[in-house]
């Protein structure tokens, strides 16, 4: 006859037995990657006297490039939803606006976009503030740091709505209808059944969004901001040891966007359906 | 979800409030492209520094002027003057016809040459009359990318946003030459003794000047009567002394 303490202990045995309950198997096996990108930059930085001079020179480049790229993405995720809504409005101005801007925004190149923001726009301000007799405008200078993070807003913003939009279009029309039935109007539809539904749906772009963001940073180098780019053009104009530099930058931002990428991967496991 | 919408909201409100500080300062912008050494650059503690930094500085002191460094890439800084984004520029920049219809120039405040560089055991190109159809590189915008395009007959320009890239190609054997200033030819030539080496005489013979934005001519003025106190306080030896040798 079976006792009660061999069943229990029976018990414990086959859930230990159990696989995929080890710890190790919990661990995403792809940080790995980011253990040895990270431990090669350690080496490097601790081992070699010039590496060692170039990471802490360019530190400050890269709270700039950090700086710049978690406030512009904030700022798009705002700009990306009301331009989602807009394009799937049915108010005629909305629409019209909303999809005005994301036809015009994706037609430019984020480089020459950049470069208007920071050249054109003050001189047009400034000629406003001149026409009008202004003066707070006519004195208007951009400063470079901002106007990087409007100019990454704008372009990326047009690249969120129509993610947004994908996210909330793929939701079953039903759960719409649903809503409506039990009484709610649109917008309390929107934010307490469609968008935490689509906030699921659209995590892996939004994601790859932030990655790709992380990289296009180093365009600011071109437009007055010292970013880890420039940092690096720095460094090099005055050691003249371009290939060091560059392989040492293009590290740093590997190990970023490595990090980056286990984080929406992170976020990806902790809201999905299944467990 | 609930509770990160406040920390994103405080930091989209942080993110504003920076906007809203960046007011305007009464100092006189100088823009420079602190990749030139010894004219200017950035040394390790992060400073700007250089001998056009110490010349702007004392024709500051002189004139009267509050001035602050800007440190942008080079094509941005032309980009700029001509759009007048920056009062000034003092970046090694040569006083040329072209460059003169879209900004001010003072009076020049040193003579320099370009140079040419060639690869350790190049033995076909041994000054300007050789460069006949060879690969000729020179950072974008500057007098030496001019004199590859212009100057020489039959060759191949290539053009590069920072000098040191262009190096890096010679060095690769992409290219056959770099054309750039003397000081900078003669330091990349010091750091790789072993795979670089300068032939023929300087090139040209040109002069830098401070650029000043078009319409800023009471600046321009102030500029050029502190040049000539400070060359007639032998300002300028002294910084060759300094830098140059």
């Amino acid at each position: 006859m079976v006792t009660k303490p061999d069943l229990a202990a029976q018990e414990e045995r086959k859930i230990a037995l159990i696989p995929g309950a080890e710890p190790s198997a919990r661990i995403d096996p792809w940080w790995w990657l980011v253990v040895i990108a990270v431990a090669l930059a350690a080496l490097l930085i601790f081992t070699q006297a010039e590496y060692n001079k170039i990471f802490f020179f360019i530190l400050p480049g890269l709270k700039i490039t950090l700086i710049v790229t978690f406030a512009s993405y904030f700022l798009m995720l705002i700009v990306g939803m009301f331009g989602a809504l807009g394009r799937l409005s049915k108010n005629f101005i909305f629409h019209g606006l909303s999809s005005l801007y994301v036809e015009i925004i994706r037609g430019i190149p984020l480089l020459v976009q950049l470069i208007m923001w920071y050249y054109v726009f003050p001189s047009i301000v400034q000629s406003i503030g001149d026409r009008t007799g202004i003066e707070f405008l006519s004195n208007y200078r951009a400063d470079a740091v901002i106007t990087a993070i409007i100019g990454f807003t704008f372009c990326y913003g047009a690249y969120m709505s129509e993610i947004f939009r994908a996210g909330i279009q793929s939701i079953p029309k039903g759960q719409m209808e649903a809503a409506r039935s039990l009484g709610m109007n649109y917008v309390q539809a929107m934010r307490h059944i469609i968008l935490p539904q689509a906030f699921r749906v659209v995590l892996p772009p939004v994601g790859n969004e932030f990655i790709s963001l992380l990289k296009d940073s180093s365009l600011v180098s071109g437009v007055a901001v010292t970013d880890m780019t420039r940092r690096g053009n720095d460094y090099m104009g005055a050691h003249f040891n371009p290939i060091p530099v560059w392989i040492f930058i293009a590290l740093m931002y590997l190990i970023l966007t490595l990090l980056s990428s286990r984080l929406v991967s992170w976020l990806e496991k902790r809201t999905r359906f299944e467990r | 979800m609930k509770r990160l919408f406040p920390v994103f909201l405080t930091l989209v409100l942080i993110t504003l409030s920076l906007s809203a500080c960046s007011g305007k300062s009464t100092k006189y912008v100088i823009a420079t492209d602190a990749t030139w050494i010894p004219f200017e650059y950035v040394d390790d503690q992060s400073n700007i520094v250089g001998f056009d930094i110490d010349l702007m500085n004392a024709i500051a002191a002189e004139a009267g002027i509050e001035i602050e460094f800007q440190n942008v890439e080079w094509g941005a800084l032309l980009a700029g003057m001509a759009a007048g984004t920056y009062d000034a520029a003092i970046s090694s920049i040569t006083i040329t016809e072209e460059r003169a219809k879209s900004m001010l120039f003072s009076d020049p405040y040193y003579v320099a040459g370009q140079m040419i560089v060639v690869e350790k055991d190049n033995t076909t190109i041994t000054g300007a009359n050789s460069l006949k159809g060879k690969t000729i590189g020179a950072q974008l915008g500057t007098t030496g990318d001019t004199y590859a395009k212009e100057e020489v007959e039959g060759a191949t320009p290539k053009s590069y946003n920072s000098i040191g890239l262009a190096f890096a190609d010679l060095m690769n054997g992409q290219i056959d030459a770099v054309i750039c200033d003397t000081p900078i030819a003669e330091g990349y030539v010091n750091t790789n003794p072993n795979a670089l080496k300068l032939v023929g005489s300087s090139l040209t013979s040109e002069s830098y000047g401070i650029a000043v934005a078009k319409g800023k001519n009471d600046l321009l003025n102030k500029i050029n009567a502190g040049l000539a106190k400070v060359k007639a306080a032998g300002k300028i030896e002294e910084l060759v002394q300094k830098w140059l040798t």
